[in-house]
C-alpha cells in the first residue's frame, strides 16, 4: 500500500530511496487508481503555491541604501590597513576619505539631468579634477564600480519617479534627501565646503521635485547637456580606474 | 530569456541589477518563510549585504540572483531562529478532516483569487516550523537534507512537519472548495 505520505516524497523526489521510486513507478503504470491518487495530489500541490508578492518602494530604497552603504563600508574598511601599506597606496587611501563627498557630486549631477537645474559648475568639476590630477588621486576600482554603481541606480530611480504615486515619490525623494543629509557631513568632514553647500541646496530641488509629474519636452536640452555633464564624469572616473589597473 | 549567470568576479552593478530583477522575488521568499512583513525586509536587507560581504565566494556556478536568493531566505530562516521558532513542537490538532477534492473544477480568475486570499489564512493554521518546512521544500525547493541542517533537526522530523503541513492545507483546500 503506498499512502500519501509516500506519494508526497515520490512527488517530490527526495527522502525514498532510488529502488523505492523506481516500485512507485511501476506501480503507478499499472494501477489507474493510483495514478489519479498522484494526479489530485499534485493539482493540490500546485494550488498550495503561494501568491507572489511585491516589496513595497521604500522597503526596495532601503535595500538599496543598505548596499551602498555596505560598498561605502567596504571601501572604508581598507583604510584601516593604511599603516600597513607601502607609500603608493597612501594617495589612494587619501581618495577613500573622499569618495562620500565625491559620490554625492557625481548624484547631482544625475539628479540635476532630471530636475532640469544646472548645477554649479565649480562645485563638481573644480573638485574632481583637482583630484584628478594632482595630490596623487588614484581611486580604486572597487571605489569606481561602488561610484558607478550608485550612479546608475540613482539616475534608474529618478527615472522611475514618474511612474510612482505621490507616495512613492515621497518615499523615494525622503531617502534620497537622507543620504544628502549624510553626504553633507561627510563633505564637510573632507573639509569640502563649497560641496556641502551645493548639497544642502539640493534638499530645496528635491521639495520641488515632489510635486512635480516629471521633466516635459521643454526640458529636454537641459537633460541632454546635463546627461552629457555626467557621461564625461564618468569616463573620468572609469579612465582613472584603467590607470589603476595597470599600475598593479 | 537573459542569462544573468556572471564569472565569479561580482562587482556593485551586478549586485543592483541583482537587486532590481529579483528583489520582489526575495521579498516574497522571505514573506513566505517569516509571515512578518517587516521581518522580510529586514532579511532581504541582513541577506542582501551578506550577500555583498562573502562576494568572493560566488563561484559562478549559479545565478547571481540564484546566489543572493539563498543567502536571503538563509537570513530569514536565522532571523526566524532568534525567535526561537523553528522548535518541532510536534502534531496539532487538525480540527476535521474531509477526503481532497480535485482543484480544477470550476475554477475561473476570481476563484483563483479568493483562493490566494483563503491559502494565506489556511498558512496561518501551521506553526512556524511546519510553515519553514514547506516553504523550503515546496516553494524553495530544498532537499530534505539541507532543510534538517538548516533547522537543526533531523530528516524524520522535517519529514513529519511537511505531512502535517501538507495534510492541513489539503483540508482547508477541500473545505474552502466546499464553501465554494
Amino acid at each position: 500500500m503506498i499512502d500519501d505520505r509516500e506519494l508526497l516524497l515520490f512527488h517530490y523526489r527526495d527522502g525514498l530511496s532510488s529502488r523505492r521510486i523506481r516500485w512507485i513507478e511501476k506501480r503507478l503504470k499499472q494501477d489507474p487508481a493510483l495514478r489519479l491518487r498522484l494526479q489530485r495530489l499534485e493539482a493540490e500541490l500546485d494550488a498550495l503555491r503561494p501568491a507572489p508578492s511585491t516589496a513595497p518602494v521604500a522597503a526596495h530604497g532601503r535595500w538599496r541604501a543598505a548596499l551602498a552603504d555596505a560598498m561605502a563600508e567596504h571601501d572604508h574598511a581598507g583604510a584601516s590597513d593604511r599603516v600597513f601599506l607601502p607609500a603608493p597606496w597612501q594617495g589612494l587611501l587619501a581618495f577613500r576619505s573622499l569618495f562620500a563627498p565625491m559620490l554625492a557630486a557625481a548624484v547631482m549631477l544625475s539628479v540635476g539631468v532630471f530636475i532640469g537645474t544646472r548645477l554649479p559648475p565649480p562645485a563638481v568639476p573644480a573638485p574632481f579634477d583637482e583630484m584628478a590630477t594632482g595630490q596623487g588621486f588614484s581611486p580604486a576600482p572597487a571605489t569606481v564600480n561602488v561610484m558607478r554603481a550608485y550612479l546608475v541606480e540613482t539616475e534608474q530611480r529618478l527615472m522611475e519617479l514618474d511612474d510612482l504615486d505621490s507616495a512613492g515619490r515621497a518615499d523615494v525623494l525622503a531617502e534620497i534627501r537622507q543620504r544628502n543629509a549624510l553626504y553633507v557631513k561627510a563633505a564637510e568632514r573632507a573639509d569640502w565646503p563649497e560641496l556641502a553647500r551645493v548639497l544642502r541646496a539640493f534638499d530645496l530641488e528635491l521639495d520641488s521635485l515632489q510635486d512635480d509629474p516629471g521633466p516635459g519636452d521643454a526640458d529636454r536640452d537641459m537633460r541632454r547637456q546635463l546627461e552629457f555633464e555626467l557621461n564625461v564624469l564618468q569616463t573620468r572616473i572609469d579612465r582613472r580606474a584603467s590607470k589603476l589597473t595597470h599600475s598593479i | 530569456m537573459v542569462d544573468h549567470r556572471h564569472s565569479s568576479a561580482v562587482c556593485a552593478t551586478d549586485f543592483h541589477q541583482a537587486l532590481r530583477r529579483s528583489g520582489d522575488r526575495w521579498y516574497a521568499a522571505c514573506l513566505n518563510i517569516t509571515r512578518a512583513p517587516a521581518l522580510a525586509e529586514d532579511a532581504v536587507q541582513d541577506g542582501l549585504v551578506l550577500a555583498w560581504r562573502k562576494r568572493h565566494q560566488f563561484n559562478g556556478e549559479a545565478a547571481i540572483d540564484t546566489w543572493i536568493h539563498r543567502i536571503v531566505v538563509n537570513a530569514a530562516l536565522q532571523l526566524l531562529r532568534r525567535n526561537k521558532a523553528m522548535v518541532d513542537r510536534g502534531p496539532t490538532e487538525v480540527e476535521h478532516v474531509s477526503e481532497p477534492i480535485e482543484l480544477h473544477t470550476p475554477a475561473d480568475a476570481r476563484a483563483r483569487d479568493e483562493w490566494l486570499y483563503a491559502l494565506e489564512r489556511l498558512v496561518a493554521v501551521l506553526t512556524d516550523y511546519e510553515r519553514i518546512c514547506f516553504v523550503l521544500k515546496h516553494v524553495e525547493e530544498w532537499q530534505l537534507s539541507e532543510i534538517a541542517d538548516e533547522t537543526g533537526n533531523s530528516v524524520n522530523s522535517v519529514k513529519q512537519a511537511l505531512f502535517r503541513a501538507v495534510k492541513k492545507l489539503r483540508v482547508g483546500l477541500a473545505d474552502w472548495r466546499i464553501e465554494a
